[in-house]
């Protein structure tokens, strides 16, 4: 027997091959009978009997073959990639250092990116579960002339609602409290009172129930609620509360829905019910400029907030035509912003600069994988020669190239991903207290998937697409150049120089970055306050209208609060005050001073409120520079008497003296003493006069802070206020206690924990320019060992050699340096929000950064510059 | 068709294996060589032959090959692999085992109770 060839090798060959072979059956066998003496005609006859049914059989056949044919092509495929796998595999192993490295890098460019897409997406692009939020604008009273702006009042809201044209349904909220029974509890809750289509604005679904109508607002409608999931939970999730009754305060509500646990605007919210509109609220002349909602409005498909702003620009002037009363200081007008933007508050900048050091986290870390894959490649050429010129196809190399990346590719994205997981984790419990919103932050698929694709792509375009040329253009010469030991393309070096020139560049701009904003939260730490925040708590409280309605009533609670607490041990002073510093505004106002013309260049006489009572001064330590501070008599009786601040001092009386002047300011009273200007509630505010009211003789509010200065720990002092408002009103929910310290640092949390995250980014650049300066001069040493061996050996110093070396390494530096600080006074804008104190060439972070990086790189191109001074002269040469 | 053909049909796997222990043959060979050993007394349909054959060659238990007959003549050749001899020995074994059970159990007289 001969072999002829194996089959079945394609599907078409199938129906031949059985064709020929039922044939040969049949032919043999009649072949055979005509032999044993039958004629041909009965001969075939016989052999087809004896065969049964050809055509059946030869199709039962084919249906065999095709199948086996298909099960051996897919076999063969996988066999191929098995060995190809093999192949990249052992490829990748006998370069551990190589293959760690660029999985590192992949997973800090993918997981980095990936937590903070997350938090972009989260934070800026949708905060709230409702469709199409960026057609909701927030409306707000401006008052340029004052640098300030306030929601607006109801009647204007209410006048708003008219202008169908502009918005299809809006809406206004304002905060309430309520103190609702949960077990036997009093807890004050966060609620919102709303006016107009709030279910329309926000499309909100009730998870139960349903969302109540907007003309619930209108008197004399009976009272209803609203819950959020979470309160409804702690009321202890009754699935029929829909209709029941609740107290809350001294009303009684109907439960009319429940929200589901996603829904939470504002914030925090744990229960809405509509704004009553009582003839307080109505009265135009009293309350259209006074009470404050916050609106939104859903803008109509087709317009543009620049149209909506214009349109609220000429309705503010029709407003000042028709109340000219209303509209007389600040130069009012109204202006637009998006929810989204408002939502976002502080982290809009930080979430900006983040965004920005991660795109450059990312492109460093693929400079890094595509001069890693470069050099790697280089350094095989000769292998993937030797496999070309054995006849591996350019499709297997080009195969296993694409294979080993994608293997590191899926490397990294998995460690990418735990890093992104971790990295989220970390965010979300480190700085809820700063930013709720980025409690909701969770990882997003898409989002990975998109960083995940970029890096792979870049890896893929910069670093295999070099490959792949390598392995093509230059088999004849990776050999003759393996062979020589030197000269690898002078293009390929130019690549790699500049690349780590980049690297290098964008390790500066972020390291310059990183040093700014720590030079800027040290800046913010030597601010002066104005007050002692050491040793002091406060705690916020509000006491009902029904039963303090009455100033006496609510300056009964004050001093029984003030007896009490002063009378523990430990406890030094108490005192009182609305709007006291990093504990919520008491609001601002125009002030009026009848005897004294303003200054040349005065601006508005405008100051923030504070209402006192108590030792308030002494507790804060806030120095009173002139004159006094009020005492019990001026809370008792008299007139209404005022302690002024140095800088409204400064700014209306110049030098001369404000004690016993008259001032109106809301309440008109005299100027009994000047006191040291405080940080009302951000560092970084430029001072703004501050006028505080002797509550005693105006207890206007019903809202109080007070303070406390004691050597007790918070605990100590919560548990003394909890006893202390047990006593005097059982019904009133128990504030909670904060250290004053601790809100001061609130509130710049945000910087902390930006500066913090940077300078983490920082150090990450760092570390991978670090890495690619070293992997690229210790490349460079290697694929010139040979001229350095025959420097040595025709007499060259060794010191000779490392200087060379070196010299190499820091020409990149500089020049890294020089381009980085270039980039970084161009791109700075990112940062800007984020600085205080610091220009942006501030010379000690880029002192800091030069030094950083000159050591940094030294150092890696030390380890490379030692191998090149001990290089064999010899052993070079016997290499050839 | 003949009665004996249900039978033939479970054990004609095994009846190509033992054949193919001989060697390489084509299918009209094998056809033949059942036809005498068994003297003719099995009625195999031989189109019956050829599916149970490109079956097993997908299972593995035989290869194929093309070749030239001694009249020259072009033919599919089939040869035992390694697998399809592991096959023979273990399909053997079942069915002397069964055989002998089968015998036991036909030629066992009364009832027991």
């Amino acid at each position: 027997m001969k072999r002829l060839f194996r089959l079945p090798s394609t599907r078409s060959s199938v129906q031949r091959d059985v064709d020929t072979e039922l044939a040969f059956h049949l032919q043999g066998r009649v072949d055979e009978l005509v032999a044993q003496g039958m004629s041909p005609e009965e001969a075939e006859r016989e052999a087809r009997r004896r065969f049964g049914d050809q055509a059946a059989v030869a199709h039962e056949l084919e249906r065999i073959d095709v199948e086996s044919y298909r099960r051996r092509a897919l076999g063969e495929r996988f066999a191929a990639f098995a060995r190809d796998l093999r192949y990249a595999l052992r490829g990748l192993t006998r370069r551990p250092l190589y293959a760690l490295t660029i999985v590192v890098t992949l997973a800090l460019g993918i997981g980095a990116n990936t937590t903070v897409f997350s938090v972009f997406k989260t934070v800026l692009l949708r905060p709230l579960p409702v469709d199409e939020l960026d057609r909701l604008l927030v409306v707000q009273d401006d008052f340029p002339k004052m640098n300030a702006r306030f929601g607006v009042s109801a009647l204007e809201a209410l006048d708003l609602f008219e202008r169908r044209d502009l918005f299809q349904s809006a809406t206004t909220t304002r905060t309430t409290f309520g103190t609702l029974l949960i077990g036997d509890e009093p807890i004050r809750e966060y609620g919102i009172a709303t006016l107009g289509d709030f279910a329309g604005v926000f499309g909100v679904r009730p998870m139960l129930g349903r969302f109540y109508d907007p003309d619930a607002s209108q008197v004399g409608r009976s009272p209803v609620v609203v819950l959020s999931h979470g309160l409804w939970q702690r009321l202890g999730g009754d699935s029929t509360i829909v209709g029941k009754i609740l107290r809350i305060g001294d009303q009684s509500y109907e439960v009319t829905g429940v929200m589901p646990a996603d829904f939470s605007y504002p914030r925090g919210a744990q229960f809405w019910r509509p704004l009553v509109l009582d003839s307080l609220i109505l009265d135009q002349t009293q309350s259209r400029g006074t009470v404050i909602e916050l609106f939104v409005g859903r803008m109509r498909p087709g317009l543009t907030k620049e149209l909506i702003a214009a349109e609220l620009r000429a309705l503010a002037e029709r407003w000042h035509q028709q109340y000219p009363s209303n509209y007389q200081r600040g130069g009012h007008t109204m202006v637009v912003v998006p929810l989204v933007e408002r939502l976002a508050g502080q982290l809009k900048p930080i979430v900006i600069a983040l965004l920005t050091t991660v795109g450059l986290v990312l492109l460093l870390a693929c400079a890094n994988v595509a001069s890693l894959q470069l050099m790697h490649t280089s350094g095989r050429a000769r292998e993937l020669a030797v496999r070309a010129a054995l006849g591996a196809g350019r499709g297997a190399i080009a195969r296993q190239v694409i294979l080993e990346t994608t293997l590191l590719a899926t490397a990294g994205g998995i460690a990418g991903t735990l890093l992104a997981l971790g990295g989220l984790t970390w965010l979300t419990k480190l700085n809820i207290a700063y930013f709720p919103a980025l409690e909701d932050v969770r990882l997003d698929g898409m989002v990975l998937a998109f960083t995940a694709g970029a890096t792979v792509l870049a890896a893929l375009l910069f670093g295999s697409a070099p490959a792949l040329r390598t392995a093509r253009v230059s088999v004849n010469d990776a050999l003759r150049d393996s062979v020589r030991g030197s000269s690898i393309g002078a293009a390929r070096h130019r690549f790699l120089r500049g690349s780590v020139i980049f690297q290098t560049a964008i390790a500066v701009v972020l390291l310059v970055g990183a040093g700014l904003t720590i030079r800027s939260l040290n800046r913010l730490l030597d601010v002066d306050l104005g007050f002692q925040a050491d040793h002091v708590a406060t705690f916020t409280f509000f006491l009902p209208q029904v039963r303090y309605r009455e100033g006496p009533q609510r300056i009964a609670f004050l001093d029984g609060v003030d007896q009490r607490l002063r009378a523990i041990p430990g406890v030094q002073s108490v005192g009182f005050a609305l709007g006291a510093p990093f504990s919520g505004s008491a609001g601002s106002t125009l002030y009026d001073l009848p005897a004294i013309p303003k200054l040349p260049g005065e601006s508005d006489r405008h100051a923030n409120q504070a209402f006192v009572y108590g030792d308030y001064f002494k507790t804060m330590g806030i120095p009173i520079v002139r004159g006094r501070a009020f005492t019990a008599a001026d809370y008792a009786t008299g007139g209404h008497t005022v302690v002024v601040d140095e800088t409204l001092v400064k700014q209306s009386f110049g030098d001369r003296d404000p004690i016993g002047h008259a001032i109106t300011h809301g309440p008109s009273g005299t100027i009994i003493g000047v006191a040291k200007s405080v940080k009302l509630g951000d560092l970084t505010e430029p001072a703004h006069p501050l006028v505080y009211h002797n509550y005693g003789r105006s207890p206007v509010t019903p809202a109080m802070t007070a303070t406390v200065r004691s050597s007790l720990a918070i605990d100590a002092v919560m548990k003394a206020v909890r006893t202390t408002f047990k006593e005097l009103d059982p019904a009133l929910a128990a504030p909670l206690v904060f250290a004053l310290t601790e809100r001061v640092a609130d509130s710049y949390g945000h910087r902390e924990f930006a500066t913090r995250i940077l300078t983490i980014f920082a150090a990450l650049a760092l570390g991978l320019a670090l890495l690619g300066v070293y992997a690229v001069t210790s490349y460079v040493v290697t694929s010139r060992t040979r001229e350095i061996g025959i420097r040595i050996a025709l007499g060259a110093a060794r010191v000779e050699i490392a200087r060379m070396v070196l010299r190499d390494g820091a020409i990149l530096a500089t020049a890294g340096l020089v381009i980085g600080t270039l980039a970084f006074t161009l791109t700075a804008r990112f940062l800007r929000a984020l600085l205080f104190g610091v220009g942006v060439l501030d010379p000690v972070a880029l002192g800091a950064t030069v030094l950083l990086l000159a050591s940094v790189t030294l150092l890696a191109s030390y380890l490379p510059a030692r191998r090149a001074v001990r290089v064999d002269p010899m052993l070079t040469m016997r290499t050839e | 068709m003949p009665e004996n053909v249900d039978l033939l049909r479970g054990t004609l796997d095994l009846f190509i294996l033992k054949t193919l222990t001989w060697g390489p043959m084509h299918g009209l060979a094998i056809s033949r060589w059942i036809d005498n050993a068994s003297k003719s007394q099995l009625q195999i349909e031989e189109g019956a032959l050829y599916p149970a054959l490109h079956r097993m060659e997908q299972r593995g238990w035989l290869t194929a090959d093309w070749g030239l007959t001694d009249s020259r003549r072009q033919a599919k050749f089939y040869r035992l692999t390694a697998r399809g001899r592991k096959q023979y020995v273990s399909q053997l074994e079942a069915w002397n085992r069964y055989t002998k059970v089968a015998a036991l159990l036909l030629s066992a007289q009364g009832a027991t109770s």
